[in-house]
């Protein structure tokens, strides 16, 4: 009898805890991992963005055209099987943006920095997550609109285990 | 006399559980008391309309500062308030979110538009040169700076404090929030303020 009046105690605790709790929602699908030596690279992610609309109409003149770029940001986890650590040195993506560069945001007191960073530590036996407030591949300006759901492909560069394109879904900003 | 006691407690157990689903505001932002009256300000918006905060009453707004070259970051805490837009369901008509711009050199109103308006179609993305926004920012407490970035093909970035400000139904500033609450905490205070206008259901 105490046993039992325990445990319905306990069940109404947590029927009515998850009936506070929101619902998560679903993650959208992702391409399958791919690897590269000892490199693992899962759930690439690109996050949508709209190219502005007047990037080319002053393309003689740089600044302009710098000034007018819209960016957005690319995510992943790697894993590193490896005794040794590896760097994640270049990004690129072919027709999509002006540049891509290795970025870190950090937030410090309440203050959001963003810096580039010259390359990317993958620890040995070890791994990375590139993510929002964190580490990310950052696509200066776009050439064309990202929309959700598609894919695009990004090569990325390891002083290591060398290169690999892998494709990175287009998510939702 | 066992039985009775788990009786008793299982009915508390209820009780206190279901307590914490519906009364008692327990705010997640920081809450400023006394309330104050938001600073003012006219900015303009993404359609070149100008934008009067004090004419926004009836609604709550969320302000947030930032840029529309900040493709980490920002875009992650816009992400969070169409989220919180969206699971206030009709609510959400009474709610306002603005992006006051920190960098009106490169944030041209077609830009803000495209970019503001990617995470939702009512979000408004406010601009002004930086004569005008330099009062705005002291008011509200809001840390930028630019910084060069040499070497990055984006030139500068903007060092910025990430909080979101709340200004409730009658045009005062009730609510701070840090970067990255989540969303059901901003939704539950942002249910409060809209509850508060209806005066008498104080929950």
């Amino acid at each position: 009898m105490y046993r039992l009046l325990a445990m319905i105690t306990t069940m109404i605790i947590i029927l009515a805890l998850s009936a506070c709790a929101t619902t998560p929602t679903a993650s959208p699908e992702s391409a399958p991992a791919v690897t590269l030596g000892n490199l693992t690279i899962s759930e690439p992610w690109v996050r949508a963005a709209s190219a502005s609309a007047t990037t080319n109409s002053m393309s003689s003149d740089s600044h302009s055209s710098m000034s007018m770029s819209a960016t957005t940001a690319g995510y992943m986890t790697i894993r590193n099987s490896s005794a040794e650590p590896d760097f994640l040195i270049a990004a690129a993506v072919t027709d999509l943006a002006e540049a891509v560069e290795l970025h870190t945001s950090t937030t410090e007191n309440g203050v959001m920095r963003m810096r580039q960073v010259e390359r990317i530590e993958i620890p040995a036996q070890g791994g990375v997550e590139l993510k929002p407030g964190g580490f990310h591949i950052m696509l200066i300006g776009l050439k064309r609109d990202l929309k959700p759901d598609e894919t695009v492909r990004l090569t990325l560069t390891f002083e290591r285990s060398g290169t690999v394109e892998v494709s990175a879904v287009v998510r939702k900003p | 006399m066992m039985t009775r006691i788990f009786s008793l407690l299982i009915l508390f157990a209820i009780l206190v559980v279901l307590g914490g689903c519906t009364t008692q505001p327990q705010f997640k932002g920081t809450i400023l008391d006394p309330a104050l009256p938001a600073p003012d300000f006219t900015l303009t918006d993404h359609n070149g309309q100008p934008f009067t905060l004090s004419e926004q009453r009836g609604k709550v707004v969320l302000l947030f500062f930032g840029f529309a070259s900040c493709p980490d970051i920002c875009p992650a805490e816009l992400a969070n308030l169409a989220a919180v837009y969206r699971e206030l369901g009709t609510a959400a008509n009474e709610l306002q979110v603005a992006l006051i711009t920190l960098d009106p050199e490169r944030d041209t109103p077609e830009r803000l538009a495209l970019y503001v308006q990617a995470f939702n179609p009512t979000f408004t993305g406010l601009y002004a040169d930086s004569a005008i926004l330099a009062p705005i920012l002291k008011e509200y407490g809001v840390f930028a700076e630019r910084r060069d970035l040499p070497g990055s093909a984006l030139g500068y970035t903007i060092d910025h404090s990430g909080f979101v400000y709340l200004i409730d139904t009658s045009g005062r500033w009730r609510a701070i929030f840090a970067h990255g609450t989540p969303v059901t905490d901003i939704v539950s205070d942002v249910r409060f303020f809209l509850r508060e206008r209806g005066g008498s259901d104080g929950g």
